[in-house]
């Protein structure tokens, strides 16, 4: 990347807005620029954390970071709580492997908006009574929800 | 063994309509040589923020806001004699701040905060002096419709290095490159550069490029202190 120089690893987090308010659990989303002011203007906004020399440990780190962040956040507060857009699994899939380790979910409903804000408020509610390593597994079902990454840039 | 620094962040709350939501990251906005400093410096923003700030607003579900049990933080607030709303909602526990807690003995006040022990805006860490690389990050701007806005934080990280010296003055020249190809179309928001007011409530703003970049700060590029594992 540099001639000659030296390059580090850099973990880098997804910037989250609050995309909608008005439902009872805030709707969150990375942030997307859609009209760039240039072209270099283009790209995710990512917020730098950390930097290894070796990828691999930048990539555990990023991992690490990962699970302490979703902590903090409900899966199903991001894009309205649609689990195609939130999981590989099928919406159906999704729920079996959800009721199958905690209290069942809120019954499926054919609104998919009502749906989400209904995952959502149980999410909200229930993930308090459950063990901290039982949610690290629950979201590991979400797995097209993932804040940070590693970058590679110059480095001196 | 290394030296250590003690470092106060700002933990990442975000307004969300009448709510504030923690979420992931944390900016650091300085360090000091012993956690006492530090802690004092913690402890002043922080109760700057507590009398701007209802507490019971800072989460969507109790839990957020407090390992107590609601009966038991309602025990908790009956040892001072402090009694609480009639609803059990957060919605009417914000109410009952909103109506009563200005009028309050400032240590009743802090009896509420005390309990609601997960509502916390900084926090003092403890870091090696040597575990700190500087990131250079090129802010990205998008159209709006109105103005140019640089987004609430992040960019695009183009090269890190060890010396704080050394980042600066790589981010002054990219800054004075890119200030050259700007062109002053559109009005400017800078709500990004006023996060050290947070929360800083009203109407966005937005200047002039000439006012926003010279007068209120806003930057085309910027440094941000990055933790460094291993041998980095």
């Amino acid at each position: 990347m540099t001639p000659g120089g030296r390059t580090v690893y850099v973990v880098t987090r997804l910037n989250l807005v609050v995309d909608n308010a008005m439902y009872d659990v805030p709707q969150l989303s990375f942030h997307t620029i859609y009209q760039p002011r240039t072209d270099a203007d283009s790209g995710e906004y990512r917020v730098p954390e950390a930097a290894f020399a070796d990828r691999a440990e930048a990539e555990r780190d990023a991992r690490r970071r990962e699970r302490a962040a979703r902590e903090l956040l409900n899966p199903f507060s991001f894009d309205y709580g649609d689990p195609a857009a939130l999981s590989s699994l099928s919406a159906v899939q999704l729920r079996a492997e959800l009721s199958a380790r905690t209290v069942a979910p809120p019954v499926s409903v054919a609104d998919s908006y009502y749906d989400g804000q209904n995952l959502a408020r149980w999410w909200d509610t229930e993930s308090a009574n459950w063990s901290a390593a039982l949610r690290a597994e629950l979201w590991e079902l979400f797995d097209k929800v993932k804040l940070y990454d590693v970058q590679e840039v110059p480095f001196e | 063994m290394s030296e250590s620094r003690f470092v106060v962040r700002r933990l990442n709350w975000r307004e969300a309509g009448a709510l504030f939501v923690r979420l992931p990251g944390e900016v650091r906005l300085a360090s000091f040589d012993t956690f006492e400093a530090a802690d004092a410096d913690r402890a002043r923003r922080e109760a700057q923020v507590r009398d701007r700030v209802n507490p019971f607003r800072c989460g969507t579900a109790w839990h957020a806001l407090t390992a107590f049990p609601e009966g038991v933080f309602r025990d908790w607030l009956s040892d001072v004699s402090l009694a609480p709303p009639d609803g059990a909602t957060l919605g009417d526990w914000a109410q009952w701040w909103a109506d009563g807690s200005a009028a309050w003995p400032a240590e009743h006040r802090a009896r509420v905060w005390e309990g609601l022990d997960r509502v916390r805006f900084f926090e003092t860490i403890e870091r090696p002096a040597s575990a700190v690389a500087y990131a250079v990050m090129r802010v990205l701007w998008e159209y709006n419709d109105s103005w140019y806005d640089p987004g609430t934080e992040g960019g695009t990280t183009v090269r890190a290095f060890r010396s704080r010296e050394r980042a600066d003055a790589e981010c002054a020249r990219l800054e004075a490159e890119a200030r050259t190809g700007w062109v002053d179309d559109h009005s400017i928001g800078t709500q990004r550069w006023q996060l050290d007011e947070w929360p800083k409530f009203g109407e966005d703003t937005a200047f002039d490029a000439a006012e926003a970049l010279d007068a209120y700060g806003a930057r085309l590029f910027e440094v941000v202190e990055i933790d460094v594992g291993g041998e980095a």
